[in-house]
């Protein structure tokens, strides 16, 4: 084997991984929206009897006829399952769970029973995306037959059959999505409204269901049947967490879903190449669902964290330096000794403070800073005063508004009490520092 | 009953043919049995919790844990799988509720995200054990399809063991998981702690997935988890009740699976036990007496057929009524054109009414009987009643009163109408100016 056509035999197996992935990616968008990833699930688990009976049927694993069995139960399993929920003797979740294990269970039955069909269980659950790019598709060549099997004879190879298989399926993906996209950006989020406007959303429902149902079917041969609930699950998820626009969210998941491909091969690679590709490829998506989980601009949980703790530390020190200006106020002695050390290194080197002999004293850019927020305070308690709430009530609310009041909105609210001079307390209120 | 126990010694025989004592065979069914009626009694609770679907996700993320613990160990010791499984799978279970918790992300996705993935990185250590341990995965991979038929008598020591520890404990802490099912914040203001106990049933829920997933398999344990429960709860509305015939139906389940395995050859235990008790479930929701599909459906029709009949007797009452005749003879036809019944309904309804002796068969037609009028005189005072109180009492306006105590008139009890009757200081005139019939009424009609 040359170097060349080992490249192109990882490339192959990349680029069916990344089919895979984000034509299973872009549907799932909609099944986590809708809350029916776990119908994902269900369906991917539901066609194995279909897929036995299209076998027992047509006699190849590769046929149309399961395309047609996996399009029936896929469109089965979820009207199953909605007629179990609307007779109301089962919740959701239970139904999803009855329907889809009692298919399975009929399809590990006739598995078993019907040795003589060439149905590679392993296969189906598994995948086996390591050999699909040398079952390769050949035009114009002449049939022969070698040891049982046909094999073409010349022609031109145009490449593995899954790649044009699910390059298929993921084009007639985008194309419902792009054609249907009203339809199901509305079915989703508000079926009310989608009924109301005449968008048939049960309809929609059924097509989607029909084409996870054919994508699950398409991404079999590659992937396995329980490999590709992550495909549809995990990009949508990753994307969700990056961004609020559906087209945008839409867009993300395929390429998360490409990512995934190549990043689980490299995997793939690093544990010595011999391992499950299409595994590595789900785990590779999981871990990048991990690091939008954790790091995503605006969902990320770590960042989240960080902001919140950015917050925490403004509201310290804005509540360190307000303290300070109330003792100046009182005329009384701001010590060292009384503040956090690193809050008042912080405060000496943004030239706040100056130290003198274990006594602090406010600069003219502290003092102002201190003005700012004492006068929002202090406003706050006047105001909140006016509306009615007794003296003794007003002082817990203004410390926590006077780090969000702007100094627009302090001018405001001066303005509306007429300029006062004092709080509720007696206390002077700073005047508006020139500017 | 006599033909069961005249014929008992055949079933004795079949057993003992199929099932000799000291057989893997009688040791399957054991293990079986055992395995159904604790999945009964945890399933219970999972569907209540409605954390079915969470023990697919933790069936799933076992994998990977007996890969790695056979990989660290190099031993195939069930007890040992069942410890790393149980790791993985309550990682997994956590994992579950974390998730929502700290992201927009909603519960089902979280599920479906962690089942594929740990199942995908299972997998990967499959194949990792396939091509390092000299391709002995072999009863690592049955895990996904159970190997009940496979079992060894030492495997089922530790499901036997498991399944009793299961029960034991549901037992031991029932009351408190009954109250943390039903009324969490109730339970946490009793001083119970609500966060370890429900680690506890998540607990209990992974280790029946566990014990399960070497005899039936992923998908058809959590199957076990969710059709005996939810075939149980169609019967009663008690927990007690509902676990005890949850036990009951996996148990049956797996008599019949273990049976069916032992004698044909090509059927394995596990899908079996999962069909007995998908059968017992769609039973269960069309013929359970409260929540039966069918009982429901005929107590429907009972209730429409009465309103029919009632509101025969109340049009027969009413053109007596109004041509001051009290023994006007009804055709067919009559009823038909009026009421828009087929020809065929209204003789059903008639006949019952001939036989309930409200009317009687007259000359090719029908008469009212005096109990019949009275029947009448019953629902006419009910609706009549009513449309006084509406008008009187709730001020609507009398042309609107009609259509609604056409329905209530079939609703009202006879304690109600009396409450009603004093309420309006007996009153003699509904407010069309037609009479409300009363005793005194009905005897002067009697009369005439």
């Amino acid at each position: 084997m040359t170097l060349m056509a080992f490249a192109s035999f990882e490339i192959w197996i990349m680029v069916i991984g990344a089919l895979v992935c984000s034509a299973c990616g872009i549907l799932g968008c909609f099944l986590i929206l809708k809350k029916l990833a776990l119908m994902g699930d269900a369906i991917s688990h539901a066609v194995l009897p279909g897929i036995v009976v299209a076998v027992m049927l047509s006699g190849s694993l590769n046929s149309i006829a399961i395309f047609v069995g996996a399009g029936i139960i896929g469109v089965l399993t979820p009207i199953l399952v909605d007629s179990l929920k609307s007779s109301r003797l089962i919740d959701e979740d239970a139904a999803i769970g009855s329907v889809f294990t009692f298919l399975f269970a009929i399809g590990v039955i006739m598995v078993a029973n019907a040795g003589n069909i060439d149905l590679d269980t392993e296969c189906v659950l598994y995948g086996e995306i390591a050999t699909t790019p040398f079952d390769t598709w050949v035009v114009g060549g002449t049939p022969y037959e070698f040891d049982g099997h046909t094999f073409m004879k010349g022609g031109t190879d145009i490449g593995p059959k899954s790649a044009w298989t699910l390059g298929i399926v993921l084009l007639i993906n985008i194309l419902f999505i792009f054609f249907f996209y009203k339809e199901l950006k509305i079915s989703t989020f508000d079926p009310a409204l989608a009924l109301s406007m005449g968008l048939k959303p049960k309809l929609i429902h059924y097509l989607l269901m029909f084409f996870v149902a054919i994508t699950t079917i398409a991404s079999f041969e590659a992937v396995g049947a329980i490999i590709v609930v992550a495909m549809f699950i995990a990009p949508g998820a990753s994307a969700y967490l990056l961004t609020d626009r559906l087209s945008l969210m839409i867009f993300l998941s395929g390429i998360v879903g490409a990512a995934s491909s190549v990043l689980g091969y490299m995997l793939a690679l690093a544990l010595g190449g011999d391992v499950s590709i299409a595994g590595c490829m789900a785990v590779a998506a999981g871990g990048i669902f991990a690091m939008c989980f954790f790091f995503s601009p605006k969902y990320g949980v770590v960042v989240r964290f960080a902001r919140r703790y950015k917050l925490k530390k403004r509201f310290h020190a804005e509540n360190a330096l307000v303290n300070m200006y109330r003792t100046h106020e009182l005329g009384e002695r701001c010590l060292v000794k009384n503040y956090r050390h690193n809050v008042i290194v912080r405060f000496i080197q943004q030239n706040i403070l100056t130290e003198k002999d274990g006594e602090l004293h406010l600069t003219e850019f502290g003092t102002e800073k201190a003005q700012n927020l004492m006068r929002a305070h202090r406003l706050w308690e006047a105001y909140i005063h006016k509306l009615g709430l007794p003296e003794d009530h007003v002082h817990q609310p203004a410390d926590e508004m006077e780090h969000y009041l702007t100094n627009d909105l302090c001018t405001e609210i001066a303005q509306e009490l007429k300029n006062p001079q004092s709080d509720p307390h007696g206390k002077p209120i700073p005047t508006k520092p020139a500017l | 009953m006599e033909l069961l126990t005249s014929n008992w010694w055949l079933f004795d025989e079949i057993g003992k043919y199929f099932l000799p004592e000291g057989s893997t065979r009688r040791w399957v069914m054991f293990g079986a049995i055992l395995l159904g009626i604790s999945s009964g009694v945890i399933g219970s609770f999972a569907l209540l919790r409605k954390q079915s679907l969470l023990s697919d996700a933790m069936a799933h993320a076992a994998l990977p844990g007996i890969c790695l613990i056979y990989m660290l160990t190099g031993v195939k010791d069930p007890l040992l799988f069942l410890v790393g499984a149980s790791i993985t799978g309550l990682l997994g279970a956590i994992i579950v509720s974390e998730i929502p918790r700290h992201t927009r992300i909603k519960s089902d996705t979280a599920i479906g995200l962690v089942l594929s993935v740990f199942f995908a990185f299972g997998i990967v250590l499959l194949t990792v054990i396939q091509k390092n341990f000299g391709g002995n995965q072999a009863g690592l991979d049955a895990f996904l399809f159970g190997k009940a038929a496979l079992l060894v008598r030492y495997d089922l020591y530790v499901i036997g063991t498991m399944c009793l520890l299961l029960i034991g404990i549901t037992l031991l802490f029932y009351k408190e998981f009954k109250l943390l099912t039903f009324d969490r914040g109730f339970a946490i203001t009793l001083g119970l702690p609500a966060k370890k106990l429900e680690l506890c049933m998540t607990l209990l829920i992974v280790l029946a997935v566990m014990v399960g997933l070497q005899a039936v398999g992923v998908v058809l344990m959590v199957a076990m988890l969710i059709f005996p429960a939810a075939a149980a709860r169609q019967w009663t509305d008690q927990l007690g009740r509902m676990i005890i015939i949850a036990a009951f139906v996996g148990g049956f389940a797996g008599v019949v699976g273990s049976f069916c395995s032992a004698i044909m050859s090509k059927v394995p235990t596990g899908p079996v036990m999962v069909v007995v008790c998908s059968t017992m479930l769609i039973f269960s929701m069309f013929f359970a007496p409260n929540r039966g599909l069918i009982p429901k459906w005929l107590r429907l029709r009972n209730n429409r057929q009465r309103i029919r009949r009632e509101n025969i007797l109340k049009s027969c009452y009413k053109t007596c009524e109004e041509r001051e005749n009290w023994k006007v003879i009804f055709t067919l036809k009559d009823f038909t054109t009026y009421f828009r019944f087929s020809n065929y309904a209204t003789r059903q309804l008639l006949h019952y009414l001939v036989k309930k002796q409200r009317l009687v068969s007259f000359n090719g037609g029908w008469q009212l009987t005096p109990q019949g009028l009275d029947k009448a005189e019953q629902i006419i005072r009910k609706h009549r009643l009513w449309e006084v109180y509406l008008t009187e009492k709730m001020d609507i306006a009398s042309d609107h009163v009609h259509r609604d105590a056409e329905d209530i008139e079939h609703a009202l009890d006879d304690k109600t109408v009396q409450q009603l009757e004093e309420e309006l200081q007996s009153p003699t005139q509904d407010p069309h100016g037609k009479s409300i019939p009363n005793v005194d009424f009905s005897r002067e009609r009697k009369t005439t």
